[in-house]
């Protein structure tokens, strides 16, 4: 008991559903919110003399997902039974994958502090889901519902070394990202059931022994709620290790409300599934068409992504992960700056997260490439670089340009010259904006006088309102600055 | 060396709880005694000739593979299959409340 | 003459009158009736048509089928463990009393489609599972031959009602002889077919790996005729394979000289029944006399596989057989208060108890202390049995043996030690095992009670081994027993 040094241990067991028409093993559609048992048919339903057939694209998304995280796919795999008796399983088993997984070894990498780790992954499984049970309607009964019966699922589970509760969240939001928006295997909406996880934690002291657990927590609908778990659940295994206990495996419920996790009761009967091969489906082969197929425009990997767009492209890690959030506006990003040197990617990068970001959410558009070719930005960009256009007057421009029909760089240009958008900083023409603004004010100018600086500011508004925001604003400062001391005197 | 498991109506009263089938008491008697020779006779044999290939599980990779050659998986095309709906499943059903199959109540939270 | 004693004799009548087929179909439901009926009926079916319409079924004009052998017209009686629509699907269980299925099994879509007509469902051992029909819900099928005994099992009903004249063919299905054992019992034609060949989809599982849609005829030309119809790929079963379906008109007896068939001596060991070595002997003379090479060949793991088959089908038996907890369909215990009580008591009054011996022994094999030792051992001896065969059939065109160790036995005779009548299986589940054709033809009788003789090919030979089986047929010029006592 005199190692008290601990470090925690977490495992996750993640099931993804697969953006697919129809189920797994049968044509009935694969739809969220149609009434009760309207999407079944004798194979959802464990009709007797029903068989399984399999559905090529929900092979070639879950190879898709195994390629996007690094797995190995394997030539052959093969479906099993897993059995048990429960009403949501309709035919006594489910048909998963057990000793010959469709993948192995694979790795997300997850940011953090030093820059990323590395999280490796066990296996990737394909299976079916099972129904769903209801049992708040009735007294003495619950009710089943037999659609989300035999969706595809993937299931990934990664070894146990996260080591807190908001790297688990951490590896959950990178997972999603890579899932759906990179690979886009599945949409990946939590309250609709479309990822779900399962954590189980440990504490370890120094030497990597096991001083508690391992306990799986479940119901975890957010993840939000995994982190906040976890962390509960944490704080409950160092308590009980520090009053001298060793607390063993267990598995345990979250309450969301009451932000406690509570132990399940434990089942009656020992769990033995007896696993057997699924005899209705032969060996499952992956050969290299499929294999193309399903890596067919896969983007690299986040991570790999935001390590380029900070070491090559010069962002900050903030900004490089805002960039690398969906592969489209990073390709786009890199397609604009090319290798135009750091300073314009760190331009092209404000305007891609700062104006093109908000005029594609508020047309709903799924990336910004579609607003404006990476050719005008990069022209747009380069202006705003050289100082000919003010951040004003860029930002005017892109407005008019969103309205054009993919403008090329020269319509960048002649949209600049044509409603005169280029920084002015021509002295004549400063001073016939300053004046205009000073004799507009001249209260405002005999306070300036009296001393009250700070009105500057203001009048640098009104030239910047008077030139309509072309003039050079250190420049027009400048000049400001010694119009005001020479009429002083 | 051949160890012979037994097969006692303990062994029954397992097998048909995992089964989810209740026997009467008079029933693990009988097929402890119906089955138990069947399960010797299974377990005394011995490999006529050494295994060709000494693995130690049919369902190891090799295995896996030789099957896959014989037999390959086909895919089915991801379109709905429609006439499979033809008939409500409530049809069939022991017991139907609300466009559901009813049982009786589960204990919360048991999964 | 009994119009439905051959697909040429219903053709005969189908074609000689413009209501041949209401006349054809009222004298199959009134043989099919009078089954029914006496002290002693054959009971060889569990449902059957209300009434004989005036037309029957066209064939389908996409029906993948060749001339060489309509079926229109023809009454057909179907096993009742494959999916009808029209009637009920029991398995000859408690559990499926009046179930009836969405949809039909492939093979009886595609009886339909040639223009059949299916006169009714048969009787069976409960869901397949069985040697005699014995273990039947809904009471014993009759040996038309004989009817204190039994017709052998399980594909029993079809076997009988062949038999007794009421459809020239039937199907039925085998996972370990349930279609050449009954069809021996009976005196007629069993025809099981390459694992693959026939989709499984609408035939209620029993051990999936092992089941298997066959056929039951008088003659190996019709048997061939009803598999034509019913063979070839299907999309809804992921085992079924992309073969042309075997063609009847390819049959020919003609070709036995220079044959060559491996006799396996494992099959003529202390198990077979004199009477039954007799007419197997008597076989083999014909067949030699004729130009056919008998060989001595050696299947030394012939008792392997019945042990291996006794592991590996009620492992599948018990997983297959968990779907029926009286949740979605089938029989529910009335007044079940708790899950555990609902799933417990449903199975455990449901099923008979020949199918709870089953899916207690299938559980246990399965079962994590018991997996390598038994499972995992089965599937390797599996893959002997597999290539012992094999090696044969690499020698010989086809393997010939006794059908089943003795003929048709008394009803009620094996039921004391239920697992004796296991052995009834011996000479036949290797086929199943290996997933290779396999055909039963009669050779002969012992004391009036039919014998058959088995031939075995290679996998997707079935034209070669009917035809051989039919040079049998010729050559022995057996008199199908006519059903004592039935119009």
């Amino acid at each position: 008991m005199s190692d008290l040094g601990t470090g925690t241990v977490i495992g996750l067991e993640v099931h993804v559903r697969l953006a697919t028409v129809t189920k797994l093993f049968c044509g009935c559609p694969a739809v969220f919110g149609a009434s009760p048992n309207s999407r079944v048919c004798p194979m959802c339903l464990g009709l007797p003399g029903a068989l399984p057939t399999l559905n090529g694209d929900a092979v070639r998304l879950a190879v898709r997902a195994a390629l996007a995280l690094g797995y190995r796919v394997e030539r052959t795999s093969e479906f099993v039974r897993k059995q048990y008796f429960y009403p949501d399983l309709p035919k006594g088993y489910q048909i998963t994958q057990y000793a010959h997984p469709l993948a192995r070894q694979g790795s997300l990498r997850v940011p953090d502090a030093a820059g990323g780790r590395r999280v490796p992954l066990r296996r990737l499984q394909l299976e079916e889901d099972a129904g769903k049970s209801v049992h708040d309607q009735l007294e003495s009964s619950s009710l089943l519902d037999f659609n989300r019966c035999g969706l595809p699922l993937i299931e990934i589970v990664t070894e146990p070394v996260l080591r807190s509760p908001s790297e688990a969240r951490a590896f959950l939001v990178r997972l999603r990202q890579v899932l759906e928006r990179y690979a886009r295997v599945s949409d990946c909406r939590m309250e609709e059931g479309e990822l779900r996880a399962d954590a189980n934690i440990s504490l370890v002291d120094s030497g990597g022994v096991t001083r508690a657990g391992r306990v799986e927590v479940k119901n975890l609908n957010s993840f939000a709620h995994v982190e906040r778990a976890l962390a509960v659940e944490e704080r409950r295994l160092a308590a009980r290790v520090a009053e001298g206990h060793a607390p063993g495996a267990e598995t345990r419920l979250y309450d969301a409300e009451a932000r406690k996790t509570r132990a399940l009761r434990g089942k009656e009967e020992v769990l033995d599934y007896r696993y057997m091969p699924e005899p209705d489906l032969p060996p499952l082969r992956i050969d290299e068409a499929s294999l193309r197929a399903a890596a067919d425009g896969l983007p690299p990997a986040p991570a790999e992504v935001e390590r380029r767009l900070i070491e090559h492209h010069g962002l900050s890690p903030q900004e490089a992960a805002r960039i690398a959030n969906t592969p489209g506006r990073a390709a786009y990003l890199e397609a604009t700056v090319a290798d135009g040197g750091l300073p314009l990617a760190r331009t092209a990068s404000g305007l891609v997260l700062g104006q093109l970001a908000a005029e594609r959410k508020r047309r709903g558009l799924e990336s910004e490439a579609d607003l404006l070719p990476p050719a005008a930005l990069r022209r747009l960009a380069q202006l705003r670089l050289d100082g000919r256009l003010s951040a004003r007057t860029a930002a005017r421009a892109l407005e008019l340009l969103f309205r054009l029909r993919e403008p090329s760089p020269s319509d960048v240009d002649e949209l600049v010259a044509s409603r005169q958008l280029t920084q002015v900083a021509e002295p004549a023409e400063l001073e016939r904006w300053i004046r205009q603004a000073l004799a507009a004010h001249p209260g405002e100018v005999e306070r300036y006088r009296a001393g009250e600086e700070r009105l500057l500011g203001y009048f640098m508004g009104e030239v910047m309102r008077a030139s309509s925001g072309r003039a050079d604003p250190r420049a027009a400062t400048l000049l400001l600055r010694a119009l005001l001391r020479s009429a002083e005197g | 060396m051949s160890r012979r498991p037994g097969f006692d109506p303990e062994d029954v009263r397992r097998a048909s709880e995992l089964a989810s089938l209740s026997l009467g008491p008079g029933e693990l008697e009988r097929f402890a005694l119906e089955l138990a020779p069947l399960l010797e006779r299974f377990a005394g044999i011995e490999p006529k000739e050494p295994a060709s290939t000494g693995r130690a599980a049919a369902d190891g990779p090799d295995e896996l593979v030789a099957r896959g050659r014989e037999s390959r998986l086909r895919f089915r095309p991801d379109r709905p299959d429609p006439d499979l709906l033809r008939r409500s499943p409530s049809e069939g059903a022991p017991a139907w409340r609300a466009s559901h199959f009813v049982v009786p109540r589960l204990p919360a939270h048991d999964r | 003459m009994n119009p439905l004693s051959s697909l040429a004799a219903c053709q005969k009548l189908l074609s000689s009158r413009a209501d041949g087929f209401a006349e054809l179909a009222s004298e199959a439901l009134a043989r099919a009736v009078a089954l029914e009926r006496g002290e002693q009926p054959i009971h060889a079916f569990l449902s059957l048509r209300d009434t004989a319409p005036c037309v029957g079924p066209e064939p389908s004009p996409g029906a993948s089928w060749r001339a060489g052998g309509c079926l229109a017209g023809v009454p057909i009686a179907v096993k009742d463990n494959i999916c009808t629509t029209d009637f009920p699907t029991t398995c000859g269980s408690r559990m499926l009393q009046g179930y009836v299925s969405p949809y039909s099994a492939t093979a009886v879509r595609r009886l339909e489609a040639a223009g059949a007509w299916i006169l009714g469902k048969t009787n069976l051992d409960e869901f397949g599972m069985g040697s005699s029909t014995e273990h039947s819900a809904y009471g014993p099928t009759r040996n038309p031959a004989d009817r204190s005994r039994v017709p052998g099992g399980s594909s029993g009903g079809s076997a009988a009602a062949v038999a007794a004249g009421a459809v020239p063919a039937a199907l039925g299905s085998s996972t370990g002889g349930s279609v050449r054992q009954p069809a021996a019992l009976c005196g007629i034609v069993g025809l099981k077919p390459t694992y693959g060949r026939v989709s499984r989809y609408g035939l209620v599982a029993f051990a999936s790996s092992l089941d298997h849609i066959g056929v039951l005829a008088r003659s190996v030309r019709d048997a061939a005729t009803v598999l034509e119809a019913i063979a070839g790929f299907d999309r809804r079963d992921a085992t079924s394979q992309r073969r042309d379906p075997p063609r009847a008109d390819r049959v020919s007896a003609a070709e036995l000289a220079g044959r060559s068939i491996g006799i396996p001596g494992e099959y003529f060991g202390d198990e077979l029944d004199d009477g039954v070595r007799a007419v197997m002997e008597r076989t083999l003379g014909l067949l030699s006399r004729c130009g056919a090479r008998i060989t001595p060949v050696s299947l030394p793991s012939t008792e392997l596989a019945l042990a291996c088959y006794y592991v590996i089908a009620p492992a599948e038996a018990s997983s297959n057989l968990a779907r029926y907890d009286g949740v979605r369909f089938g029989r529910r215990a009335p007044g079940v208060a708790t899950l555990r009580e609902l799933y417990g008591r449903s199975r455990g009054e449901g099923f008979g108890d020949e199918v709870k011996r089953r899916i207690v022994l299938g559980t246990h094999v399965l079962s994590a202390p018991r997996y390598e030792a038994f499972y995992v051992r089965a599937l390797q001896l599996r893959r002997r049995v597999g290539d012992d065969i094999r090696r044969v059939l690499g020698e010989v065109d086809a393997i010939f043996a006794p059908t089943t160790p003795s003929p048709a036995f008394p009803l009620g005779s094996r039921c004391a030690a239920p697992t004796d009548m296991y052995r009834a299986d011996l000479y036949t589940v290797a086929a199943n095992l290996a997933g290779i054709p396999a055909l039963s033809v009669p050779i002969g009788d012992v004391d009036g009670l039919p014998v058959g003789g088995q031939l075995m090919c290679g996998a997707w030979e079935e034209e070669k081994m009917c035809s051989i089986g039919a040079a049998i047929e010729r050559l022995v010029g057996y008199d199908p027993p006519r059903a004592r006592g039935v119009g």
